[in-house]
């Protein structure tokens, strides 16, 4: 069917209203980085108006303590990408190609994952933790997170794996080759876009995790996410350092969807709809 | 295609050793995060655990389930968790299908609008929940300043029913992409024949829309709401940073009321005794996950 004008415009009206409630926020933090504290609590706001500072980005590059907290948003996101990828990939084969003892509990357990709010996990696993000494260290957070985010992960995998015709695989097991043979010359080459997405996946949902070292950590590894709440339980609120601190969240993820874009509307709608 | 891949029994039996080592992490990660916690949280539900009390953990039957949390916050939370839920996924729905809609048209752009659309779900939650929280500032914030156009001043986070639109507004706001591209997708791999024969017999838009498209679109709504539900029953960050429950309980769903149980009372018992009822609300849904479940 062809759009006809009025429909092409109220469309991009449609289309330019929703991209403003979306972007404004981001542009408001943006922005209000670039302000003195002073400025940014102005009213009405200045919007566009204002001169921009790059005194914040200064303040908070030469702090130690940010600088230790982006150390550890970076060494949990990276880790827990790591441990996501071995462990879901292999386990995603798995249950979709292969039989076993076990595989009914690992299903059962996966999917109770998917559908239970953290909390009710991270209460007991507090006390577990506090118990054995692994309160506020990395390793914790990146293992309680690689065990909740391999359920979404594996199942994307699992979606990709179901994708690749069996036939491909059966064909090399009749000329002889073993099962790891197939694995890794047939499977692992068709498998390195789903990979990627749980990769891209795993690594922003790592980086933007709250509960889990809300939790979990106090001084020793504590990430951004937590060090930018400590910001608003003091008196005065800096505003500009605030956004600031908000905006070096941002940034690495708005540059990193520009090149994975394809990977993450991919991903959504194999873990959805596919799977 | 799944039928296929049935094959012969010796091959079963010959990789289920390298089967089971191929699961082992993830089913090692899966025994220790989440089921030695659920068995240790159960447990501690029936005792009189705390984090501050030094007294003897002893066996209490079922005490905290009795206990002045579930006779009055525990209702109003899951009163807050099902708003939350409901009218996030409603008004979801219903933007989203218009907008998937006008993306599938394929006009010029499109591709840049799924680019922006698309952000909320990247971007810290926590992060824009504390930015929603200037914006909000009664005194300063800029939506006192946008609300002066049309001669209003709500001040949305001090009164329970404007904290919740707020809410349920950044919920809405954040899981809106997931939404689209679903229904995009959905709207995308719907047969064109059927709409283009329906509209030639001469169906208006309002019949094309209710009665064919989104029949026909039904199984891809039934899964957006099945996983957002989940989600939005979940929902945590936002309800950290910019309300911390309030006011009063107003915004308080289950899990923050979890979690201030057991990280603001210290109260473990009954952070488990909510952890156990949660997980049984949950229940059902979880059954539909497994029907859903393919392996």
């Amino acid at each position: 069917m062809k759009t006809s004008i009025l429909g092409k415009i109220s469309g991009y009206i449609l289309l330019i209203s929703i991209s403003i409630i979306i972007i404004f926020p981001v542009f408001y933090t943006l922005s209000t980085a670039l302000k003195t504290n002073a400025e940014a609590q102005t009213f009405p706001p200045r919007l566009l108006n204002f001169s921009p500072t790059t005194e914040n980005i200064k303040y908070l590059a030469g702090n130690a303590d940010f600088y230790e907290a982006m150390k550890i948003s970076l060494l949990v996101a990276v880790f827990t990408t790591l441990v996501v990828v071995f462990a879901a990939t292999p386990l995603a084969y798995s249950l979709s190609r292969m039989n076993y003892p076990g595989k009914k509990l690992i299903v059962l357990l996966v999917t109770l994952v998917q559908v239970t709010p953290a909390i009710v996990l991270l209460v007991p696993l507090f006390a577990i933790v506090a118990k054995f000494g692994f309160y506020d260290k990395v390793i914790t957070q990146v293992l309680i997170l690689s065990a909740l985010i391999l359920p979404f992960a594996t199942w994307i995998l699992v979606a990709f794996v179901k994708s690749i015709p069996f036939e491909l695989e059966e064909a090399a097991f009749v000329d002889g080759a073993s099962r790891l043979q197939v694995i890794w010359h047939i499977i692992r080459p068709l498998l390195t876009p789903g990979i990627m997405t749980v990769a891209i996946f795993t690594l922003i949902g790592a980086w933007n995790e709250f509960l889990v070292p809300v939790i979990m950590s106090e001084s020793k590894a504590k990430p951004v996410t937590v060090f930018i709440t400590r910001f608003i339980t003091e008196k005065s609120i800096d505003y500009g350092l605030l956004a600031t601190a908000c905006s070096f969240l941002f940034i690495p993820v708005l540059l990193f969807t520009i090149f994975a874009k394809r990977f993450i509307v991919g991903g959504l709608l194999a873990g959805s709809v596919k799977g | 295609m799944i039928k296929s891949e049935a094959r012969p029994a010796r091959k079963y039996s010959r990789s289920s050793g390298l089967a089971m080592l191929f699961s082992l992490p993830g089913l090692l990660l899966l025994l220790s995060v989440v089921l030695a916690p659920l068995i240790t949280g159960f447990y501690y539900s029936l005792t009189n655990s705390s984090l501050i009390s030094s007294e003897p953990t002893k066996f209490v039957g079922l005490r905290n389930y009795k206990s002045d949390v579930f006779t009055s916050t525990f209702g109003d939370a899951l009163k807050v968790s099902l708003q939350i839920t409901f009218f996030s996924i409603l008004t979801q729905l219903l933007a989203g299908y218009v907008i998937a809609k006008v993306l599938a048209r394929s006009m010029k752009g499109t591709s840049f609008f799924v680019s922006v659309i698309m952000l909320p779900m990247l971007l810290t939650p926590v992060a824009i929940g504390m930015m929603w929280s200037l914006l909000l500032n009664p005194d300063i914030g800029a939506i006192k300043w946008l609300q002066s156009f049309v001669g209003l001043d709500i001040n949305f986070l001090s009164s329970s029913g404007t904290a919740m639109s707020a809410i349920i507004f950044l919920e809405w706001w954040g899981h809106l992409p997931f939404v689209v591209l679903v229904l995009l997708a959905g709207i995308l791999n719907l047969p064109k024949e059927i709409i283009e024969s329906a509209s030639i017999d001469g169906a208006n838009w309002w019949q094309l829309n209710l009665r064919i498209i989104i029949p026909m679109l039904a199984p891809v709504i039934a899964v957006i709401v099945i996983i957002r539900s989940v989600n939005a029953f979940r929902m945590f960050d936002t309800i950290f940073v910019l309300t911390s429950g309030g006011p009063g309980n107003a915004t308080v769903n289950l899990p923050f009321l979890a979690y201030k149980t057991a990280f603001t009372y210290f109260d473990t018992s009954r952070a488990s005794a909510i952890s156990v009822a949660i997980v049984a609300i949950v229940m059902p849904v979880y059954f539909i996950f497994l029907k859903m479940t393919k392996v």
